[in-house]
């Protein structure tokens, strides 16, 4: 700097420090910016600071970086935003694979709930005790239409008819009809 | 505020007023960012998360603040966050604290090529932080007083007097070692 540094130990005078802060931004009314520079020409601590005012200006507004953004800023941000807005998507791509899931459940024999095994039991418990009173009343009406083979007994030809019962329920509702009580919850 | 993007804001059109938003505030933030982060990758990084956090919050924006001012808050929210990952005591809230200088002089200013440069640049690094922000702001936004005091939150006042404060400071350190002792 070119300043004469001794004034400028001075510092300049109270009464003209702010003025000369924006006389030299050019902000300073006009009036007392006459006042000013006035006083400056018969004042050498104020042209000091004035001088070294104007020298430090430059040198900050040369000396500090000015970066500017990357080309690609607004495409990264586009890329965020746009990750952001996809989020309903991701949850339609999750329900879609639940009900994907229980689906497999219902199909691997899961999927059958307990009112459909009640139903099923009370079925084969009806015909099997119409087939064991049956076989009590008329011990070979049943061989005659050819629905119990000879020798058989009643115990033996109601457990036969109550898995038949359950085999084909079983098989009915294995097939993805059931009631879900057992499916994936939210 | 813009017109348009309030009166996208006013429709709910909040998608589209942010497409206007971007290009308006992006370079805004970014110096601001930088005057705070001192380094260009963070800065830029504060900047792309600041816009991200107002795309989000735009739908509970309700005007009461100006659009410049409520950014500009978030932005310096997210600086804030990002010095403190970087150490965890420094405290903005006292910018004068011992732990924000130390934090600031240990953050990169620069290719260091040009001696009266660094030297000038190592005797801003030794005033408070807040007038180190001041003064790098003034001149990234072309020594305009008024962007300053709008994107630090400052009354126009106090940012005068924080640069005036600065850079009389500036001119004590810069005057030979001799003179001073005078």
């Amino acid at each position: 700097m070119n300043t004469d540094h001794f004034a400028l130990t001075l510092g300049p005078c109270a009464d003209y420090e702010f003025d000369l802060v924006e006389l030299h931004e050019g902000s300073l009314e006009a009036g007392r910016a006459g006042a000013v520079q006035h006083h400056m020409a018969h004042c050498a601590r104020c042209r000091a600071y004035a001088s070294a005012l104007g020298e430090l200006d430059a040198a900050l507004a040369d000396a500090l970086p000015r970066p500017a953004l990357s080309p690609d800023f607004d495409a990264r941000l586009r890329e965020q935003i746009a990750e952001l807005t996809q989020v309903p998507d991701r949850t339609a791509a999750l329900a879609a694979a639940e009900r994907e899931h229980a689906w497999l459940l219902q199909n691997l024999g899961r999927g059958l709930s307990w009112r459909t095994v009640l139903n099923a039991a009370a079925l084969g418990s009806v015909v099997g005790g119409v087939i064991v009173g049956l076989d009590a009343v008329a011990p070979g009406l049943l061989q005659s239409f050819g629905l119990v083979g000879a020798g058989m007994s009643a115990t033996l030809t109601f457990s036969i008819a109550l898995g038949a019962v359950f085999a084909v329920c079983g098989a009915v509702f294995a097939r993805g009809s059931a009631g879900g009580s057992l499916l994936l919850t939210d | 505020m813009d017109a348009a993007i309030e009166g996208h804001l006013a429709a709910g059109r909040h998608a589209r007023a942010f497409d206007l938003i971007v290009p308006e505030f992006r370079n805004r933030v970014f110096r601001l960012a930088f005057s705070i982060l001192k380094d260009r990758a963070a800065a830029e990084d504060a900047a792309q998360e600041t816009l991200v956090r107002v795309w989000k919050a735009l739908p509970g924006f309700d005007g009461r603040a100006a659009l410049g001012t409520w950014i500009y808050a978030i932005t310096r929210n997210t600086c804030l966050m990002e010095l403190r990952k970087r150490r965890p005591t420094v405290s903005f809230d006292d910018p004068d604290s011992t732990e924000a200088q130390h934090a600031a002089t240990s953050i990169a200013t620069g290719p260091a090529d040009d001696p009266e440069r660094d030297n000038l640049l190592r005797l801003l690094e030794m005033l408070p932080a807040n007038q180190q922000q001041a003064v790098r702001l003034f001149y990234l936004e072309d020594r305009s007083y008024d962007a300053v005091a709008e994107a630090l939150g400052m009354p126009l006042g106090t940012v005068k007097n924080l640069l005036f404060r600065a850079r009389k400071r500036l001119m004590e350190l810069a005057q030979p070692e001799e003179v001073q002792a005078a």
